[in-house]
């Protein structure tokens, strides 16, 4: 290239970015990028995702050209992203076929095992079961290292079970698959867990007593000297804030943090990890204790932290990212964040691969991510408004870039963010951080000294109780930002935020042109995405366990049908996710005693006005808000004409088609066009379908337990069913 | 190892028919199939009468006198 072609290429590339290069060089975030990709690409391509391996190299190798200019050297590095993105093909292949090995188990099982966990829901104690051995009712018997969640109901703590207890007891167990409902069972995978049963608390045989490990022990001391110290309420709070682990709590609190958005604090992370890592140094400071020997010892004691809070995702991120910035301090280097988050994510990656799928580590590490790109660049715009405080503007600027960062991964698992979460993470966190550091101080002396742990933990239980004192007295379910998900669009809003970060050297106008288009693109792919254009009827049917719910969208109107009795959490996500305050009618088909029981936890989460139940079920008009309508023969939901077959199923005949719900096997189901119906059976043989659905797993049948929700689309005398959103 | 995430697309055409019997004051009471959204106008047409009192001829067939026979919809109209 002439002289003249160089200096037209500069004014070019000087017209596009500011300085010399458009993008910093980062090589962990490239690195890390690679091995998640690779994770990523495995999931969708299977073991076939090495083929991309040959796209990845040269692409790697031109990008990196591009940045560097230094032919040998970047090469080089391509190599190593592409055999990290081997590396995580690999890595996440052998994981999942190494759960998928665990023989899967049916019917009654004798099982020998020892505790390792104990946790609690609302309803039951749950012990995780290891070192099992397990004899089938078929005479089939084996060993193996994965684990069984037993869940015990009945009241707290009579099981006769601690961790470390060898116990037999015999139940269905029931197999966790890798994939379920569309998703990967990524806390089973991860957790080790192949299995779950539902056993009675009299029905352990203690055979003996081990030791628990150090983590247990450490975690079941923390407890103890709690819930011996402070009431349970206090308690219970004081123990999530400490191991991350919220079974204690009462649900109804714990789901206001969730509305708040301010439940964080119960997942120990970079606030946790910086406060005691800061309490740490600033006490190695005070004694003068050298730096070779600080940091070990800092490094060692959030190490052991982490191991306490069973080395989550978010605990171990947050490790990484306070010892990386350590070590370079040490070695006398310098530490960009960027890099440091990145091999952060890379080492938790590298424990685990599934951990890519763990709303957990993706919420930690987005969070962290949000931060650090966009922290720095929205302080400084907040610091030149004149009237905001330094202070106030560098936790306004923390506060919304995580928000911004997480925004797609919270709405996409939880159906909702909350509308109030900056405001109240700018009061509450601030407070929160400052009692959590007096929290662990007097804990661990507490440990130590259980005597006076009653004295030393009156004032961090008087201080928490203030601190939540009005999460206790506020319902935050008012603001809450739900009814649409973003799925792969979350690729194009993260892009958009990186566009809006300091980390890439485009001109203001053409940064702002930009973001403008993607804004545009983003907006537009999200309505198409979201709403459900072109179809003259939608159902979208949602099963999660046995709660099968099936929403009609026709001529306006929404109409709810459930086969069986719905879950209130999954009506609850549902609803939020659906964006459902009111519906225009209900079915339940169910027996009478369920449909009562199913009425008021539909009430509790959408209004209606209408219930149908079939007139041979002779159900009382029991409700005062809710019409019951017994029809005999047809009737109309909306625009569809309708008629129960029974007191389980229903026919609908929507645009012309006949469609079956069916919530079990009965006979004399009329023929028809679509049948939705837990799992195939010959009882559904008389309805002669075109097209099937099933709520549960169904082996070359589609299903919503392998596929995930589905949307049928009725337009042209065509069905269709794809994946909801 | 095989994908874990698979796509979901699939179809099926449907005759979008419904069965009336037409019985009474008409010239040919019988049988009909006919489309779903046919109104009473068209079909009483078919069936050789006026449209009868009661009935809208703009507007489509009504399932409230439906049955289900032999797995199969139909609307008995009796004029």
């Amino acid at each position: 290239m002439g002289e003249k072609g160089e200096s037209r290429l500069r004014r070019l590339t000087h017209a596009i970015y500011a300085g010399d290069r458009m993008v910093n060089f980062r090589p962990f975030f490239l690195l890390s990028l690679g091995f998640g990709l690779g994770i990523f690409c495995c999931f969708f391509l299977g073991i076939g995702a090495l083929w991309l391996d040959l796209l990845l190299l040269p692409v790697a190798a031109c990008t990196l050209l591009f940045l560097k200019r230094k032919c040998a050297a970047a090469l080089l590095f391509a190599c190593l992203v592409f055999a990290l993105f081997t590396l995580g093909t690999l890595s996440f292949a052998m994981r999942i076929a190494a759960f998928e090995r665990v023989p899967a188990t049916e019917g009654n099982c004798a099982v020998r095992g020892v505790v390792e966990e104990v946790g609690r829901t609302e309803e039951t104690d749950v012990f995780t079961f290891g070192s099992l051995t397990v004899v089938c009712e078929s005479g089939e018997h084996f060993e193996t290292d994965y684990r069984v969640q037993v869940f015990v109901y009945g009241e707290t703590g009579a099981a006769p079970l601690s961790a470390g207890t060898v116990a037999v007891f015999e139940a269905e167990m029931q197999t966790y698959d890798v994939c379920s409902y569309g998703r990967l069972n990524s806390s089973a995978v991860i957790g080790r867990i192949r299995y779950r049963a539902f056993v009675g608390a009299e029905e352990f045989y203690v055979i003996e007593e081990r030791g628990e490990d150090i983590f247990s022990a450490v975690r079941g001391r923390v407890g103890e000297v709690l819930f011996q110290s402070m009431d349970e309420e206090s308690a219970a709070l004081s123990y999530a804030m400490l191991t991350g682990n919220s079974g204690f709590m009462e649900e109804e609190l714990l789901q206001n943090f969730r509305y708040g958005g301010i439940a964080h604090i119960f997942a120990v992370s970079g606030l946790h990890i910086g406060i005691i890592a800061g309490l740490l140094y600033a006490l190695c400071k005070k004694l003068r204790v050298r730096p070779y020997i600080s940091l070990p010892v800092i490094a060692a004691v959030l190490i052991f932290y982490s191991g306490v809070c069973g080395f989550s995702p978010s605990s171990l991120r947050a490790v990484v990212m306070c010892l990386v910035p350590m070590l370079a301090s040490a070695f006398g280097k310098n530490c960009d964040r960027l890099n440091s988050v990145s091999v952060a994510a890379l080492v938790v990656l590298l424990i685990d691969p599934v951990f890519l799928f763990s709303i957990g580590f993706q919420l930690s590490l987005a969070a962290a991510a949000g931060i650090i790109l966009l922290g720095g660049n929205l302080s400084r715009l907040l610091a030149r408004v004149r009237f905001i405080p330094k202070k106030i503007s560098s936790a306004l600027s923390v506060a919304f870039s995580a928000q911004m960062c997480t925004f797609p991964f919270l709405i996409d698992a939880f159906g909702y963010t909350s509308g109030l979460s900056l405001l109240l993470n700018l009061l509450f966190i601030p407070v929160i951080s400052a009692v959590f550091s007096v929290l662990f101080a007097f804990t661990a002396a507490a440990c130590v000294f259980p005597s006076a742990a009653v004295w030393l933990l009156y004032l961090p239980s008087y201080l928490l109780r203030i601190a939540v004192l009005p999460i206790t007295l506020v319902e935050f379910d008012v603001l809450l930002i739900c009814g649409f998900s973003f799925g792969g669009l979350t690729a194009l809003w993260l892009l958009l935020c990186w566009l809006m970060t300091d980390k890439i050297n485009l001109r203001p106008v053409l940064r702002g042109c930009a973001c403008g288009i993607l804004c545009g693109v983003l907006t537009v792919c999200m309505v198409f995405y979201n709403l459900p254009v072109g179809c003259d009827a939608v159902m979208t049917v949602h099963s999660y366990y046995g709660s099968n719910l099936l929403l009609l969208r026709v001529g306006g109107e929404t109409h709810l049908i459930a086969a069986g009795m719905p879950d209130e959490k999954h009506v609850e996500t549902l609803f939020l996710k659906e964006g459902i305050r009111s519906l225009d009618g209900v079915i339940v088909l169910a027996a009478p005693r369920d449909i009562n029981t199913a009425v008021p936890v539909l009430l509790s989460h959408a209004s209606f006005d209408t219930l149908y139940v079939p007139a041979s079920a002779g159900f009382p008009d029991a409700f005062q808000t809710v019409d019951v309508v017994a029809p005999h023969g047809f009737f109309y939901l909306g625009e569809t004409p309708a008629c129960f077959t029974g007191e389980n199923a229903l026919y609908l005949n929507i645009c012309g088609a006949g469609a079956v719900v069916a919530a079990d096997e009965q006979a004399e189901l009329p023929r028809c066009d679509l049948l939705l119906a837990p799992a195939p059976s010959d009882a559904f043989s008389a309805c002669a379908p075109s097209l099937s659905v099933y709520f549960e797993k169904a082996e070359g049948n589609l299903s919503v337990y392998s596929a995930g929700d589905l949307q049928i689309g009725w337009k042209n005398g065509i069905i269709s069913v794809k994946r909801a959103r | 190892m095989e994908p874990l995430w698979s796509g979901v697309s699939e179809e099926v055409e449907y005759g979008g028919e419904v069965d009336v019997l037409v019985q009474g004051a008409v010239a040919f009471p019988g049988r009909y199939t006919v489309p779903y959204n046919c109104t009473y106008g068209e079909l009483f047409a078919l069936a050789g009468a006026e449209c009868a009192a009661g009935y809208d001829p703009d507007e489509p067939l009504r399932f409230e006198d439906a049955v289900l026979s032999g797995g199969r919809l139909i609307v008995y109209i009796v004029v």
